[in-house]
């Protein structure tokens, strides 16, 4: 389903010039539980935000079910962001002062179809076990539950892929693994495919599949 | 994103941060509040000027001696200026009765002292006959108006305007009563007059009231002041009103009044002024319409100030709020969503400010009309199209303000705004 073929990222600055990603080709199927590993520096999280549809390549092609993201608008791409992708990110990135029903409500603004909005939201906050914290702020919650806020958020447009940066990063051992877990049967009761960047050896073999990249090249690709 | 949804952003973005938005829609309030005033004041202005001059009496036509035109001597000659006009003038305009003239009447303007035991009086004479108060359409209050008989007499009659009466005889009814008049340097020059009538109060003030003038028979003044007289023997006069009736085309009266006066006075050029009430209306008006603008433009300034101080308010809440706006758009905002989403915040700060503008301007208004301020009376006048103007208006700022904060949140990396702290 996702495509890259010969990808290239290039970051000028006026001192340098930095390959963050060097030719790279990589196919990832419909329902896969991947997950990117490497140092900081090695190009995932460029990677990720290309994934993500939030940055294009310098060169290369980046094709999803058969669509060439980079012959699309800024208007398409966001759309497809909407639509397409869920984000999850280490911070969890939620709004302040909103509720954690509207903080998952907020992706159904921008969706062209947006009849039932806090019905599907709180659908979503129900799947990650939150349906009680519903009307509480992000500062009323607990890491694990402002993550889990997120992961519904990220859920609520039913998106074919979830994009997560490093979603354990902030928590305890106990609470990261319980949104492994959460992510985990997302891939096997829904088929949704999920793409997991971390440094983290232990979270990145919940995933089926273990990439490794190093200075903007795959160095490893591996099965679990 | 629907635009109800960004108005609910909106509203709920504004109403977080009460303080914040409350002050930055002050600067709304202050500008859509001093516009409303300051346009209802001009407005006021006007109608006291219409209502002073309609107060004159109805259809009237006024000739005035003097001319707007360049004087061969280099000179410019305002109206009042020269002495061309005449009682026989007056006397002939009413002989070839023109059609649809009802009267003429002309007068003679003097500035005086009316003395009655200890009380002293400034007062301005107007000497004329019976037609004046006809024409001018001035009520008794008690006694009568200058009559045929005192003309013919050349009687020592006066008719006091209200202000005159309650000033030189406060403490009763001053009819029967004499009152000695001297006009000139020192009062050289004094008589003394029994008072036959006294004026109703108009209740205006200003050179256009009665309530400061006294009436006199024109042929006393003209028999007893030599020096009123000109060369060839006429008596110059101050003032020519014709009165008209209501169908009558004005126009068509002052251009027969003109003609006459032209071929009287042996001229090509009038030496004289021919308005109607409405000409002066108009006038008025137009004079009222500048004042209207010129202080509209003034507040307008303290909008446009209210106006920079949205427009910096966004630009903070722009960059406070740049990782919410990464989460928007990682989330599937357009940039035109987010564009949205801040012109409508401004928009409803503005809206918020300019409602709240508008009741308070209202409000003022109703409240100053009628005071007396810094001794002047205010009279005030709300166009419903003033809070039209308003109410637009405050939206045009919001627009303009939140436009260009909304433009740079909209052209921020999502990358990039994702990262912020």
């Amino acid at each position: 389903m996702i495509e890259l073929k010969n990808l290239t990222k290039i970051y000028k600055t006026d001192a340098e010039t930095v390959n963050a990603l060097n030719s790279i080709d990589l196919d990832i199927s419909s329902g896969q539980f991947l997950s990117i590993m490497g140092q900081s520096g090695s190009g995932k999280t460029t990677l990720m935000n290309i994934l993500g549809c939030l940055d294009n390549p310098s060169s290369g092609k980046y094709l999803i079910n058969g669509l060439d993201v980079s012959s699309l608008s800024d208007d398409q791409r966001a759309r497809l962001r909407g639509e397409l992708f869920g984000f999850v990110f280490q911070s969890y990135n939620l709004i302040p002062r909103m509720s954690a029903l509207e903080q998952v409500e907020l992706p159904l603004m921008y969706q062209i179809e947006n009849k039932d909005r806090k019905l599907k939201a709180a659908q979503a906050l129900e799947s990650v076990g939150l349906v009680d914290r519903m009307h509480f702020n992000p500062n009323q919650l607990s890491g694990g539950q402002q993550q889990r806020v997120a992961i519904a958020r990220s859920l609520v447009v039913n998106p074919q892929v979830i994009l997560a940066d490093e979603p354990t990063g902030a928590l305890d051992s106990n609470t990261g693994e319980e949104i492994m877990a959460i992510f985990r049967e997302l891939v096997e009761i829904k088929g949704i495919t999920v793409i997991l960047v971390t440094h983290e050896l232990h979270i990145a073999e919940f995933a089926s599949r273990v990439i490794t990249l190093k200075d903007g090249l795959i160095i490893s690709d591996k099965k679990v | 994103m629907k635009f109800l949804d960004a108005l609910k952003v909106s509203i709920r973005a504004v109403s977080a941060n009460r303080l914040r938005s409350g002050l930055t829609a002050l600067g709304i309030v202050i500008g859509v509040s001093s516009v409303i005033v300051l346009m209802a004041i001009g407005q006021g202005v006007q109608k006291g000027v219409i209502e002073r001059l309609q107060g004159l009496g109805t259809n009237l036509i006024f000739i005035n001696p003097g001319a707007f035109e360049e004087r061969s001597t280099g000179r410019r000659g305002g109206p009042g200026s020269g002495l061309t006009l005449t009682v026989s003038d007056a006397e002939a305009i009413e002989n070839i009765e023109i059609p649809g003239v009802i009267g003429v009447v002309s007068q003679i303007d003097l500035s005086a002292q009316a003395i009655a035991g200890s009380f002293n009086e400034g007062v301005e004479i107007v000497a004329t006959d019976d037609m004046y108060s006809t024409v001018r359409g001035l009520n008794i209050d008690e006694g009568r108006f200058i009559t045929q008989e005192d003309v013919d007499k050349k009687a020592l009659n006066i008719v006091l305007g209200n202000r005159v009466s309650e000033k030189l005889f406060p403490d009763g009814s001053s009819l029967g009563k004499i009152v000695r008049i001297s006009i000139g340097p020192g009062g050289f020059i004094s008589f003394n007059f029994r008072v036959v009538g006294n004026m109703m109060l108009e209740g205006s003030s200003g050179v256009l009231s009665h309530d400061d003038k006294v009436f006199i028979p024109v042929s006393t003044l003209q028999a007893r002041i030599r020096f009123i007289r000109n060369p060839t023997g006429e008596t110059n006069v101050t003032q020519i009103s014709i009165q008209t009736s209501d169908d009558t085309d004005q126009d068509n009266v002052k251009l027969i009044a003109e003609e006459l006066l032209k071929s009287r006075h042996s001229v090509s050029e009038p030496d004289f002024v021919i308005q109607s009430q409405e000409d002066l209306i108009s006038a008025e008006k137009e004079v009222a319409a500048t004042l209207s603008i010129l202080l509209g433009s003034i507040a307008g300034i303290s909008l446009a100030v209210g106006g920079i101080g949205v427009m910096n308010i966004m630009l903070v809440s722009v960059t406070e709020r740049t990782r919410e706006i990464g989460i928007r758009r990682a989330v599937g905002a357009r940039s035109r969503d987010i564009v949205r989403q801040f012109v409508a915040e401004a928009l409803a700060l503005c809206l918020l400010g300019g409602l709240i503008g508008i009741v308070l301007g209202v409000g003022l208004s109703i409240f100053v009309d009628g005071k007396n301020i810094a001794d002047m009376d205010v009279t005030t006048v709300v166009q419903p199209w003033s809070i039209g103007i308003a109410f637009l208006v405050s939206g045009g700022v919001g627009l303009l303000s939140g436009i260009y904060p909304a433009f740079r949140a909209s052209k921020l990396d999502p990358i990039v705004a994702l990262r912020t702290e």
